[in-house]
């Protein structure tokens, strides 16, 4: 069970230990399922110890829920023995496509949001949902272009394909921030669209303004002070909901991510 | 995007522009733009940071530079012995013709070790000509091997250790031990092990230099322990008796070292009856450290 207000940060690999040592710092711990899919190698045996100390909840990187590729049906029979392993009591992943024609791109990828992609994603994602047995959320991801064929706005998009699934957001405050700088749009509109009674979670995450190409959704630093004002923004208009801190590159010792996460109490008062 | 078909075909023309290598005449690896399909950069917007086809290029970099860092990760010594500029367009090459797809990224390297070792045996060395790599090619295989060993040993399932009964003991003559995959031997003739453990003293992305090497081939076991890993010191024959007890049967693998061990030194009964109480202590050494899974009969 995560509490509406709870705070929690994404476990990497290189923590392990030392979030077994630290019990008491955060209320939840989020995993990269594809790092613990495999049942057998030592990640699972790190699991074992961690699930003891901490409700886990599950967050995927390769579903390829927008690809043109049938859902693969041994992820999602892999996904459903871990969530049922860590007992998670939900599952997320991202609204975009990762793979193609037999290949795994590693990267969560834009596409053209048009109306026949709407209903095409929401009959996948309800059936991940169904398949995993437990609320399934859906993330949207931050981009560097958006295409002349989209007949949609991103939350627009994002929205319906929620609402037609009953599923859930699995809301990334950062990546919101992130893409409506690079695509020059305002980020608190993207909010007026959030239904928040609908939000299992909302993700934060540092990034990197760069010269030549806008902002880069790097993980690898802290929270700027624009995500969080947004965050304390979101938070007026549809708290209480989880949060979770993302960082994946650059790992600073655990007790700095969980500092940084736990800003989020102070930020949100 | 109204048909299956057209989703299809934007994925394969944007999966296109994502895997196109990158390029390097500026002597960084940078976006090819140039080779990316027209009908894609019509459809992708301009911003405030570039045209449309900068944009793209975004994806472009981001998707090699992960699956580098990914093999730099995977295989840490080999990359620092190459440096980062060569190990990189050795593993751009690689993926060019083995791209991922596996949704685990670490599974993206596999395969690497077997192209490194093809790689350091070829005439074609992209980023750096084979005159001026500073690493011999022995000691890169080496170093591949051991970086290959400890991606094994931590993926190996979990397999419980033999701890032999009576009637397995009876039985071990006629049978084969299974070894554990959690478990791995590997030779150096250069402490490559050492300057693996140390690398995170040396930072940065250039080559670093090879240390002197041993005067003797060294060997070592790596174990994947309930409480992590561990590197372990093999005599040369422990070594060698533990690599045909993995390969033979039990007693023919016994014999083979025999002969070995006898035909290489002036054996003396004495000295067989030392080397006997040595293999009893090497072999009950191997069973505590859980080097095996258990005995396969070979009937």
């Amino acid at each position: 069970m995560i509490a509406r207000d709870a705070v929690g940060v994404g476990l990497r690999p290189p923590h392990f230990q030392a979030a077994l040592e630290a019990t008491q710092e955060v209320d939840f711990l989020e995993l990269v399922s594809e790092n613990f899919l495999d049942p057998a190698g030592a990640p699972r045996r790190y699991l074992d110890s961690v699930k003891r100390h901490f409700p886990i909840v599950l967050h995927g990187v390769g579903l390829n829920l927008l690809g043109h590729a049938p859902l693969d049906e041994r992820y999602l029979d892999a996904l459903r023995e871990l969530a049922d392993f860590v007992d998670a009591p939900y599952v997320t992943d991202h609204l975009c496509w990762t793979a193609a024609h037999g290949m795994t791109h590693h990267d969560l990828l834009p596409m053209p949001y048009t109306e026949g992609l709407v209903e095409f994603a929401a009959e996948r994602a309800a059936f991940v949902q169904e398949r995993l047995g437990r609320p399934f959320g859906l993330e949207n991801v931050s981009s560097y272009i958006e295409f002349t064929t989209s007949t949609l706005t991103e939350s627009e998009f994002y929205t319906r394909v929620v609402k037609e699934a009953s599923c859930w957001f699995m809301f990334d405050i950062n990546n919101v921030f992130v893409s409506a700088h690079n695509h020059g749009y305002d980020p608190e509109l993207y909010l007026d669209a959030i239904d928040f009674e609908r939000v299992l979670q909302v993700h934060l995450a540092g990034h990197e303004l760069t010269a030549a190409h806008g902002i880069i959704d790097t993980h690898d630093r802290a929270v700027d002070s624009a995500v969080w004002s947004l965050y304390k923004k979101a938070w007026q208009k549809g708290g209480p909901f989880p949060t979770l801190l993302e960082w994946d590159d650059k790992l600073p010792a655990f007790s700095v991510l969980t500092d940084e996460a736990n800003k989020a109490k102070l930020i949100r008062v | 995007m109204k048909t299956l078909d057209d989703l299809e075909h934007f994925q394969h023309t944007f999966s296109t522009m994502l895997r196109a290598p990158l390029a390097t005449e500026s002597h960084t690896f940078s976006p090819a733009e140039a080779f990316y399909a027209d009908e894609l950069c019509a459809i992708s917007k301009p911003g405030r940071a570039g045209s449309g086809r900068t944009r793209l290029g975004i994806y472009n970099r981001q998707y090699w530079f992960r699956l580098f860092s990914t093999l730099q990760s995977e295989f840490p010594l080999s990359a620092r012995l190459l440096g980062f500029w060569t190990f990189n367009h050795w593993a751009q090459h690689f993926l060019q013709d083995a791209p991922p797809g596996h949704w685990d990224l670490g599974r993206a390297a596999d395969g690497f070790f077997e192209f490194l070792l093809s790689a350091g045996k070829q005439d074609w060395v992209e980023g750096e000509p084979p005159s001026r790599l500073r690493v011999p090619r022995q000691a890169l295989c080496e170093a591949a091997a051991l970086d290959e060993a400890w991606r094994t040993v931590w993926r190996a399932p979990q397999v419980s250790a033999f701890r032999p009964t009576q009637h397995d003991i009876a039985r071990l003559s006629e049978g084969r031990l299974l070894p554990r995959p959690s478990v791995a031997i590997v030779q150096e003739r250069w402490p490559l092990a050492d300057l693996r453990r140390s690398l995170s003293l040396h930072p940065g992305e250039d080559a670093i230099p090879l240390p002197s090497p041993h005067g003797q081939t060294q060997w070592l076991a790596l174990l994947r322990t309930p409480d992590g890993t561990l590197e372990l010191a093999l005599d040369a024959a422990e070594a060698r008796l533990l690599n045909l007890l993995r390969a033979h049967q039990f007693s023919l693998a016994l014999s083979i070292f025999e002969a070995e061990q006898t035909a290489s030194s002036s054996v003396t009964r004495a000295v067989s009856k030392e080397l006997a109480a040595q293999v009893q202590v090497w072999l009950q050494r191997s069973v505590a450290l859980g080097f095996w899974a258990g005995v396969e009969s070979q009937r």
